[in-house]
């Protein structure tokens, strides 16, 4: 199996788990779907199937929540984002019980380092869902850790409960709607020698906790995060492929991966969120907007290659080298 | 004469000069015998807490249990011959310190440690190469390939297809 191919899921469960997030179950239409360890997570195609008048298609990655030991099933959360991109509306609104899917093989790019001593895990909201992949087996191989679960009951919070019942003590829920923060520099100092800490959030989730790292003489690679952010919409622009002379319009809430795949070019991809490496293309002409995490300095300077799950044309055209 | 190439994989580790680690609140210094000029150096310039152990052995208890009560905010400076200073590492990395709060110097002497893939012994003092192995008698070709774990360099039969047409001596670094 290559990581472009897909696979067909139904959903078989769709449940409300928090006022802003729904939990879908899927199950293959046949055959069996693929083992996966914890943090692993899988693209989501959506939108294909809808009215031809609206033919834009969503590519999402949503991490697998379920139990790594159970891959009868995938289960995913989605939380409905109030940005006008993103398949998160038609997942809330479009999907339905026996609703046909595409999905990709799962991919791991946020695994446990099992060699650590304790583990610390920082999720806010819908960042939980990785972490959930994570519980079975910390508490399979007894390992030592603690849940730290920040939320707004208004809108997130989903699990909260069932992980207070189950994690007891090993579980801190912090609901800001209720005026509960969590002290981060606390929770990260006299941690002992060891220790990795997770973060699955919002952004500014994880700049706070690798600030708080820094300042305090952590070691960076003890530190680990997910960023789920993905793509953000900006100025349109016109992509030409130069080897095929193809010219393509981007639309400002779609992706230059969107657009090249929606054109049926295959570019392989893991993570849509310019952190894994994978979609680079080497840029022929034209001004780059990088916004990944991936290339360094210098190769972002060089503006010879870039990322287009995330990144865009600084301009009105760009031409990849593809 | 051998070249390079044939030697394969290339993991010689590069040592970069030493700074302190102004972030950390922790700083221990563990050199083999002698604290060198430049670990003394940076010890001197260190205003934070800070512990220095001389040790001619790595599994030395002391040591050991310096790496165990090792706070997670601290950092790891290694000064001695390129082996101890990885089997330190090795220990350290088992205590559960991070590869980037340890730093090492640049080796004392050039020596190698030399693992030979036949007899699975190791050869102390190699400077060249082909080298005798002092387990089994063989004339090992010195590779640039180190093993972390072993804290030595991968040795093989040197030119296997002909043994009586031994490579030419070469100095390695
Ligand atoms: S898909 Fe991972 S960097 Fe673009």
């Amino acid at each position: 199996m290559r990581i472009t191919d897909q696979i067909s899921v139904s959903v078989t469960a769709i449940k409300q788990v928090a006022p802003m997030i729904k939990e879908f179950t899927l199950e293959p239409v046949d055959g069996l779907l693929t083992p996966f360890s914890p943090g692993a997570h899988i693209v989501v195609e959506m939108g294909s199937s809808g009215s031809s008048a609206d033919k834009q298609s969503y590519r999402n990655a949503y991490s697998l929540m379920s139990n790594p030991m159970y891959s009868r099933q995938y289960r995913i959360a989605v939380r409905l984002q109030d940005d006008s991109r993103g398949g998160s509306v038609y997942m809330h609104q479009q999907v339905e019980v026996g609703t046909q899917l595409k999905i990709s093989p799962p991919a791991n790019l946020f695994a446990p380092e099992w060699m650590a001593k304790k583990h610390v895990l920082f999720a806010g909201g819908v960042g939980i869902t990785p972490f959930l992949s994570y519980l079975p087996e910390l508490q399979q191989r007894k390992a030592e850790f603690e849940l730290h679960y920040m939320f707004r009951s208004r809108q997130t919070g989903a699990y909260s409960a069932e992980l207070r019942d189950t994690l007891g003590t090993g579980c801190s829920c912090y609901d800001a709607d209720l005026g509960n923060r969590c002290d981060i520099a606390a929770v990260m100092s006299g941690q002992p020698l060891g220790t990795h800490f997770y973060i699955c959030g919002p952004e500014s989730l994880i700049d706070a906790v690798r600030t708080t790292a820094d300042a305090m003489g952590i070691p960076a690679s003890a530190i680990h995060w997910e960023a789920f952010a993905g793509a953000k919409p900006g100025q349109p622009f016109v992509v030409e492929l130069s080897q095929s002379g193809l010219e393509l319009a981007v639309a400002a809430n779609s992706s230059l991966l969107e657009t090249l795949e929606s054109a049926d070019i295959k570019i392989p991809n893991l993570c849509r969120a310019g952190v894994c490496g994978q979609c680079v293309c080497d840029v022929a002409e034209g001004e780059i907007e990088h916004r990944d995490s991936y290339l360094s300095d210098s190769e972002k300077q060089s503006g010879q290659v870039m990322m287009p799950c995330v990144s865009r044309a600084a301009g009105e055209r760009l031409v990849l080298d593809i | 004469m051998q070249t390079e190439q044939s030697n394969g994989v290339v993991s010689k580790p590069v040592y970069q000069p030493v700074e302190l680690n102004p972030k950390s609140s922790f700083h221990l210094f563990i050199a083999e015998q002698n604290v060198t000029p430049a670990m003394q150096s940076l010890y001197d310039h260190c205003l934070k807490d800070k512990k220095v152990t001389v040790s001619s052995d790595a599994s030395d208890p002391e040591l050991l249990k310096s790496l165990a009560c090792f706070p997670l905010v601290g950092t790891l400076y290694l000064a001695g011959t390129e082996p101890f200073i990885w089997r330190v590492a090795s220990y350290a990395r088992q205590a559960g310190l991070r590869p980037d709060q340890m730093l090492m110097m640049t080796p004392v002497t050039r020596e190698r440690h030399l693992f030979c893939c036949h007899c699975y012994q190791i050869t102390e003092g190699v400077t060249y190469s082909p080298f005798i192995c002092a387990g089994c008698g063989l004339s090992l070709e010195v590779t640039d390939h180190f093993a972390r774990l072993h804290s030595a360099y991968f040795g093989y039969q040197a030119n296997a297809e002909d043994r009586a047409n031994l490579p030419e001596r070469r100095e390695v670094s």
